[in-house]
Formats: C-alpha cells, structure tokens, sequence
C-alpha cells in the first residue's frame, strides 16, 4: 500500500457542517468535519449508523437532497475546486466525471428494466465523447477490468439476473466508466456475503493500485478497514473523533470510542467469553449533551467531559484525537 | 426492448422482460382471444380507414352512405350481409366505419391523455412541493367533477362533431393514470437505482425519462387498454345522445337510429351496432386486466430483490 503522504492531495473537506430541517427544528448531522485525502490513498471513515458518515461522503458532489438538508458551513476542495460553490450544471458534470460512487445494495442500485452494458455504456456516454461501436468496446474493456466471466454475455442481462457481487462488479464497472479520481464507496460489502464481500474488497485495492484512484471507503466493519485502508476516520455523532493510520489506530486507539468499537468485535477461540459493548446508545440530534458527545457512554468520562466539547488535537504526527485523557484509554 | 439475438441461449433459457410477459400472456386462453377480437377490430378499422381516404380522393359517396331507397329495410342477405337501414344503406359497411371511428377516438383521445398524465404525474410525483400541490388540485378538481357531464360540456363547447369528442374525452380521463404515475414517482425517486443515476451525473430530465418512466411503462401501456375500451363506450354514448359524430356512421348513431323501428322487426342495425361495440368494450377490458397479471408478477420478482 502506497504509504507517502506528500503525494497531492485529491480531495480536502473543511469545517463542513451540514443541517437536516426537521419537524423540531434543524438538526446537525455533520458537525465541523474536515477530511484530506492524497492521491492514490484509501482512507475509511468509520462509525455506527446515523452518525453523519454518509451524508459527509455524499455532501462531496452535493448528493444530499437540499432540502431537507442544507450546507451551513465549511469547505469541500475537490482537486482544488469548491464543490459546495458549483451550480447544478457544474455539479452534474463533476458527478461520476470526478468523483463517483459504489453504493450498499448493488440490487437496488442497478436500474432494473435495463440490460446491465446498457447502463454501463449510459455511464460512459455521460461524460465520455465516445459512441457507437466504441461505447461496446469499452464496455466490455470495464467488465473484464471488474473481473466479471464472459462479459459478452452478461453485457446482455439484467440485473436480476445476476448475483449480488456480480451486482456490485457492475456499480464498480459504472462508477469507473469515466475514470474518476475519487472513489467514494459506501459501505460496498454490507449487502453480500462474506465470502464474496473479500472477493469485492480484493477487487476494490486491485483497482485502486492499478488506476492510481483515491478511494474513500465508508463502513462501520473494521475488519474491512484493517483490510484496505491506509489511513482511518472514526465519527461519532457528527464529529470525527480520531483520526490515524491504519495500523496504529488498530494496535492502539487513542479514543475511548474507537477502544469500545474495536472491542466489540466477536473473537474466534477465545474461549466463551461475553462480547463486550458499549453501553447506551447514540444521543439523539436533537438532545447533544453539550460536553464531549460520547461522554454518557464513556468508561473514563470525568466531571470536566460533560461541561465543554474537547477540541480534535495532534497528538503525533498524522494522529488526531478528540479526548483530552486519551493516555488513559488503553 | 425485446432482444433479437438468441435471447434463450444463456444460463438456462434466459428472457427479456418483454418476453417473459408474452409466455404468460400466452398461457392465458381468455386474453389470447381477446388479442384477436382487438386485432380483428384493428383490420377493419384499417379497412374502413382506406374504404373513407379512397373516396375522398376520388371524390365520390363511399360506399357506406349509397342510399338506396327502392331498398330500404331489407334482411341480411348475399348482397348486404347485414341488411340495409331507413335509407338503403349497407350496415356492415357502416359497421366497419363505426370501428374506424371508434379506433380513432380510442387513438386520439390516448394520445391527449396520456401524454398528459405522464407529464403531470411524473413532474408532480418527482419534484413535489408546490407543483405536486397544483398538480394533485387539479386532478381532484377534475375528478370531482361527473365526468360525462364534463365531456358534454366541452364537446358542446368546442362544437358539434368528433373534435369536441376527442377533446372531451382526452381532457377529462387523464386523471387515474396521472394520480397512479404521481404516486408511483413519489416512490421511485427515493430508490438507490435514482439515486444512483444522479451520482453518475444524470439531470432530472434524463432521471424521469430514461430512469424512472420505463420502469413504470407497464401501467402506461395497461392503462392504454383499459382506457380504450371506456373512450370506444363513451363515444357511443356521446354520439347517441347527439353530441357526438354527425353524418359519419359511428355505433352510437347507428343504434340510435334503429331503436325506433325494433318494434318493426328491424333487429339486424341494432344487433349489428350493439354488438360491435360490446365485443371491442369486453375485449379491451379483459385484455387490460390480463395484461396487468402478466406484468405485475415480472415486477414483484423484479423489485422484490
């Protein structure tokens, strides 16, 4: 995995903040996010559901249905341009030309009344001045680059007709139909089975080395972050709580979250211990406490947690955490 | 959409969606012989069509309206295989223009409608908001409104003859497609397959028209067959109650001409006229609702996934 962080850098969100207009007035999902990702570098972002990890990935090509959602504040340099600043037009061909997306259920996801070349070569005539003869061709070029067997048949089929990861091969196919520099993929696995879901993340690195892509991985697995990831963001109502590399944030997380996560994965062998959890559950939008947001939840919260947020500090190079006590967490 | 080329030679006797509609179709006896009582229609609709545009250019009276006075009332028979009416004239060539004017109206009046409800219900249901307010208004508006006396209005409105029938029926029977479609929208929107298309950098234009509207053709094409059928009805109605065709052979006139002289023993106008309507309003209908089960099962398995 390429590891050189000098490389440029492909994509950086800044203080994004984004709000959800509800019934109780509005709510903010993302609270001051900031991301980077270089070239070629796979970063995952990590957290449990409802925890603003999506619509951070979506708001990149303004993705998120506005409204109800609107984006209050911050920045989203793609290749040095403001996406948050594009108008629609500007928008449309910046989505799957720059930045495209591989979604969860590859079933739903696939347009079900149209052979599957058909969408493909749909895709590549969106942003591509190919046509004719020359789409075909390229079609088939995508589905043998997505590993799919006999694409001169499957070209022909449809969607039900194929499994589900040859399902998501065909999102994959579509979503580099025009070579984009960012992949954002959200949550690509959760939907199939195990055996295939190794099969589409060996598939997803293969890609990323060989088209020199950045990738931005959104799961809440992490063992399919240990698998692909070179750098990890964990968010936790809204916020990222900890920010590392791979490797170190799995041998030793700084956040007391990011312990509770790692810990709740079930071990084989270890005997019939109880699988531990984290008690509570996530604060509801509306009712942030207005100290550290995990702090009910958390083993080592004192006092101080509840009163005022902790700020996301640089504790090592390349490490961030937001916890002032995170030498405790162990 | 159907495939040309060798569509069952894949993975065990594969079928485009089109195909797999026509097996189950054609499994169902009662909605095969509807499709040939529609077809039947349909050639002498075609025959009736060339028998009226070929006297116009030769500006001559099409054999339909020859009178014949020294033959008036008379029995099927050799030369008139469904006898003559009060003025002499052949009633199965009078049949057969009544279907051409009936396919007409069940033509043009579907290609008012259902662009109509396409538009309205695919813009109300997709975009929402205000426009769904207006749209959802006005078709209510429409609906509560008795729909023939409606038609009566604009057909009288507009003038006498078939324009007022093509324009009363086509302006008032858009609203259950469109109230079907906006709902319909309203839900396939909110899919990932959208959703999907928008992150690939599709418009809204090129999402409602290449995305989400084949996937809900089945309900524009069973409404067209169901709406056929009702808008072949209602002309007769029309044109026997005397709003409708004048001078030109439609059921309706025929029907209301030969009621009177039923009690003459005169069956075989009315027996002709009725019965032709009543076998293309039962064969479209029928065939409508068959072609709802063959389509509905395809979507269950489709979307079920």
């Amino acid at each position: 995995m390429g590891r050189e962080s000098s490389k440029q850098t492909i994509l950086e969100i800044r203080d994004l903040e984004v709000q959800f207009a509800t019934e109780d007035g509005a709510v903010r999902a993302v609270d001051g996010v900031s991301l980077s990702i270089g070239e070629a570098e796979t970063l995952a972002l990590v957290g449990e559901s409802g925890c603003g990890k999506s619509v951070t990935a979506l708001s990149i090509a303004r993705l998120v249905p506005e409204p109800p959602s609107r984006v209050t504040g911050g920045s989203i340099m793609l290749e040095g341009v403001n996406t948050l600043a594009m108008n629609s037009r500007e928008l449309r061909s910046l989505r799957g030309a720059k930045v495209a997306y591989v979604f969860q259920e590859p079933g739903s996801a696939l347009n079900p009344v149209f052979r599957v070349g058909d969408q493909i070569g749909e895709a590549i005539r969106l942003h591509r001045d190919l046509r004719g003869g020359a789409v075909a061709a390229e079609v088939l070029r995508l589905l043998k680059l997505v590993g799919i067997p006999a694409p001169e048949a499957r070209m022909r089929e449809y969607p039900h007709q194929l499994s589900g990861g040859m399902q998501q091969r065909v999102m994959i196919a579509m979503a580099l139909a025009s070579r984009p520099r960012l992949l954002v993929a959200d949550e690509p696995t959760t939907a199939l089975d195990v055996t295939i879901q190794a099969q589409i993340l060996s598939l997803l690195l293969d890609l990323k080395e060989r088209l020199g892509m950045a990738m931005l991985l959104i799961t809440h697995n992490l063992g399919v972050v240990a698998q692909v990831a070179d750098r990890v963001a964990v968010m936790y109502a809204g916020r990222i709580v900890e920010e590392a590399p791979v490797e170190a944030l799995l041998r030793l997380p700084r956040h007391p979250y990011t312990r509770g996560l790692l810990d709740s994965i079930p071990k084989l062998g270890l005997g019939a211990e109880r699988l531990s959890t984290i008690g509570g559950s996530v604060p509801h939008p509306g009712e942030m406490p207005p100290g550290c947001k995990f702090a009910p939840r958390c083993s080592i919260a004192r006092a101080e947690c509840h009163l005022a947020e902790p700020a996301l500090e640089e504790i090592e190079p390349g490490r961030k955490v937001r916890c002032p006590f995170w030498k405790s967490v162990s | 959409m159907a495939g040309k080329s060798g569509r069952q030679q894949w993975h065990g006797g594969v079928r485009t969606l089109a195909g797999d509609v026509w097996a189950r179709l054609k499994r169902d006896r009662t909605a095969l012989a509807c499709l040939v009582v529609i077809v039947v229609y349909c050639l002498m609709a075609s025959w009736g069509e060339w028998v009226y545009w070929s006297a116009r250019v030769q500006d001559v009276v099409p054999i339909y309206q020859v009178q014949d006075f020294g033959h008036r009332y008379e029995p099927p028979s050799g030369a008139h295989w469904l006898g003559t009416d009060a003025l002499g004239r052949d009633v199965f060539h009078r049949t057969i223009q009544g279907a051409r004017i009936a396919f007409r109206v069940g033509i043009i009046t579907s290609l008012l409608a259902l662009p109509i409800a396409m538009v309205l219900g695919g813009a109300a249901g997709y975009f929402g908001g205000r426009l769904d307010e207006c749209v959802v208004w006005l078709y209510s508006t429409v609906a509560s409104i008795p729909s023939l006396l409606l038609i009566l209005v604009i057909a009288s409105v507009v003038g006498h003859g078939l324009i007022g029938v093509y324009l009363g029926i086509g302006l008032t029977t858009w609203v259950g497609l469109c109230r079907l479609l906006r709902a319909e929208f309203l839900k396939h929107r909110q899919l990932q397959y959208v959703e999907a298309a928008r992150s690939l950098g599709a418009g809204h234009a090129r999402i409602i028209i290449r995305h989400i509207l084949p996937n809900l053709f089945h309900l524009v094409i069973i409404n067209f067959s169901l709406r056929f059928g009702n808008a072949v009805g209602t002309e007769v109605i029309l044109s026997f109650l005397g709003v409708g065709a004048e001078g030109e052979p439609s059921w309706g006139i025929m029907i209301s001409d030969a009621r009177l002289r039923l009690w003459q023993g005169v069956w075989w106008e009315l027996a002709a006229s009725i019965g032709a309507t009543f076998f293309i309003v039962l064969a479209f209908n029928v065939f409508g609702d068959a072609l709802r089960d063959a389509m509905d099962p395809r979507l269950r398995m489709v979307e079920g996934s």
